[in-house]
């Protein structure tokens, strides 16, 4: 999977042009921001999803829903999504070392594998 | 560059078919026009720039400890993470502003930041000290410029080292880390060696970019030079392209054939830095043009950064080249060169030079360490009703371009940028990430001219500039 990232600082509208320029459909973002991005939905037409992380908001905080259940743009949180894939009956299989002779055998055993966790995917 | 099939895959198992030529990432940094770029990332550039830092910099197999506090869309924050996941070292998250109770839970054996960063780390240890009882600040200050002094002559100091112990603990968690890194700019001397001295570690310097995917330069532990930031990783070379439309402070340009550098050292040539090797990413996404003049067709990514290799084979960046600017004489002053001097100012927290062709001298736009600035002005005699009215005053000016003018000698600035003339005080505002500071706190120099607008117009105008645009 290609994942686009895209800092906060660089606002909203960035992120905007970042996602239609990748034709990106699943948007990552904290709850904070889920509201202005639902708005201007219909700036990226790619866009199916919007994943939702509650990180660092104080307890208790309001947490936006949109406001029309039925629209083609979900919006989901973090941990469903994490959830999603606990309940997944497909088989794992661990990613394999293709390239170790080309990259200095950096890479010792099999167990090395990428992680994304970022604002835009 | 070829075309990018960008497809989301939807079914898990073929997540696995990926091939090191596929995209990985596309980064989006922040462009000089406003539009940010995309940074076209390969599955095998990433890994070769991994695997570049990893042989650079010594880390133990499933010992290492790293507290991670920046945004994962930051180059460096994905990058290290990825080392670290490598040598199987243990990750811990934090935000920037929870560093300091985050860190002693945490006991990083490793800790990265900008030199902002080291910069805060320092003026909360001593505003600590200052405030504790009056022998502690006494047998700090001593034993600090003792090791300071025996670690600028290649010696170690081990008594010392057990009063530092404590304060490290204090800060990190533990008596001492392995190293610190410091990347992203270029560090103070003194802030190094202030560092190395308290938390009892080396710290090393990096230089990369997001466009390399980290693959760039790290020091070796045992190299204590300051403004030195290493030889390049393995996978990575690097030639210098003459510049001759930039001029150093003595007034020669930057040529590959140099054997001498402007302080009269010995290098092997200067000029623009440019990268080739497998870290290298594909182009910027969707900007064929962008990518062309970045981009050359031998494959060597131009980094738009002066630099000059010393005599052992190391890399000194001088300057970024939009950060080398040309005054109204025509002569050049290197901005972010000046900042790094100007920072070791008692009154500055931090600060921004102004340099363009319509000025003589360079100016500053200076966020103000508000209790150094009432001590000075209560010994000078100087009445004043609150500290924004201080800062109003133009002698607590002309102090702060003092200040300026002194740390700059110390540092070997030119006598241009020694020139220095005035500066607006800012005495309420911190520059925060989206405030005055990118998101890895470095400065963010047109949103900062956009927040001071009237305060630096009102400084053109004293100063007698005529803007030409």
């Amino acid at each position: 999977m290609v994942v686009a990232t895209c800092y906060a600082t660089l606002g909203h509208e960035a992120v905007v042009s970042a996602v239609n320029e990748t034709q990106a459909t699943a948007l990552f973002v904290n709850w904070t921001q889920v509201e202005d991005f639902y708005k201007r939905a219909k700036d990226m037409p790619s866009l199916d999803t919007i994943i939702a992380s509650t990180n660092e908001m104080q307890a208790g905080a309001a947490i936006w829903s949109p406001p029309d259940k039925n629209s083609k743009l979900k919006v989901v949180s973090y941990d469903a999504v994490i959830d999603m894939g606990r309940e997944s009956k497909l088989e794992l299989s661990k990613p394999k070392v293709r390239w170790r002779n080309c990259h200095m055998n950096i890479l010792k055993n099999d167990t090395y594998q990428f992680m994304f966790n970022t604002s835009l995917c | 560059m070829t075309p990018i099939n960008l497809c989301l895959i939807p079914h898990f198992a073929e997540l696995n078919s990926w091939q090191p030529s596929d995209v990985a990432v596309i980064m989006y940094t922040s462009g000089s026009t406003g539009k940010p770029k995309g940074v076209v990332m390969k599955h095998s550039n990433l890994v070769a720039g991994i695997a570049g830092m990893v042989t650079n910099v010594e880390l133990r197999e499933a010992e290492e400890r790293f507290v991670s506090y920046l945004p994962l869309a930051h180059i460096l924050a994905l990058q290290i993470e990825n080392v670290m996941l490598s040598v199987g070292a243990t990750l811990c998250y934090t935000d920037a502003r929870q560093l300091a109770t985050a860190m002693p839970k945490y006991q990083p054996t490793i800790f990265a930041g900008v030199p902002k960063v080291w910069e805060i780390l320092q003026a909360a240890l001593e505003k600590k000290i200052d405030k504790g009882p009056a022998p502690l600040k006494v047998i700090f200050s001593v034993l600090l410029n003792f090791k300071m002094l025996m670690l600028s002559h290649g010696l170690d100091t081990p008594v010392a080292n057990q009063f530092f112990g404590v304060i490290s603990s204090k800060v990190f968690g533990r008596k001492d880390i392995q190293f610190g890194v410091t990347g992203g700019g270029p560090m103070s001397a003194s802030l190094q060696l202030f560092c190395r001295s308290v938390f009892n570690c080396p710290i090393i310097q990096g230089y990369a970019l997001t466009e390399t995917c980290v693959g760039g330069c790290f020091q070796s532990l045992k190299d204590t030079r300051p403004g030195v930031v290493g030889p390049p990783v393995p996978c990575l070379e690097i030639v210098l392209q003459s510049e001759p439309d930039f001029k150093d402070s003595g007034g020669l340009s930057y040529l590959q054939t140099d054997t001498v550098g402007a302080k009269g050292e010995p290098v092997i040539g200067r000029g623009e830095i440019c990268m080739r090797g497998p870290c290298i990413s594909d182009g910027y996404y969707k900007l064929p043009d962008k990518t062309k003049e970045d981009y050359d067709e031998e494959g060597y990514f131009h980094t738009g950064d002066i630099g000059q290799f010393t005599a052992d084979g190391c890399i000194q960046v001088v300057d970024r080249k939009k950060n080398l600017v040309k005054l109204k004489g025509g002569e050049y002053v290197a901005v972010e060169a000046m900042e790094t001097a100007f920072a070791s100012s008692p009154y500055s927290e931090a600060l921004c030079v102004i340099a363009n062709g319509d000025l003589d001298g360079p100016l500053a736009i200076v966020c103000t360490e508000n209790h150094a600035l009432e001590k000075w002005a209560k010994g000078a005699g100087i009445s004043f009703a609150s500290v924004r009215e201080l800062a109003d005053k133009k002698e607590a000016r002309q102090e702060v371009v003092k200040s300026f003018i002194a740390a700059g000698k110390e540092a070997g600035l030119s006598k241009l940028e020694l020139r220095i003339k005035d500066c607006v005080l800012s005495t309420d505002t911190q520059w925060l990430p989206g405030k005055g500071m990118t998101a890895s706190m470095k400065l963010d120099r047109k949103k900062i001219l956009e927040m001071y607008e009237k305060e630096v117009k009102a400084m053109y105008e004293r100063n007698g500039v005529k803007i030409s645009s």
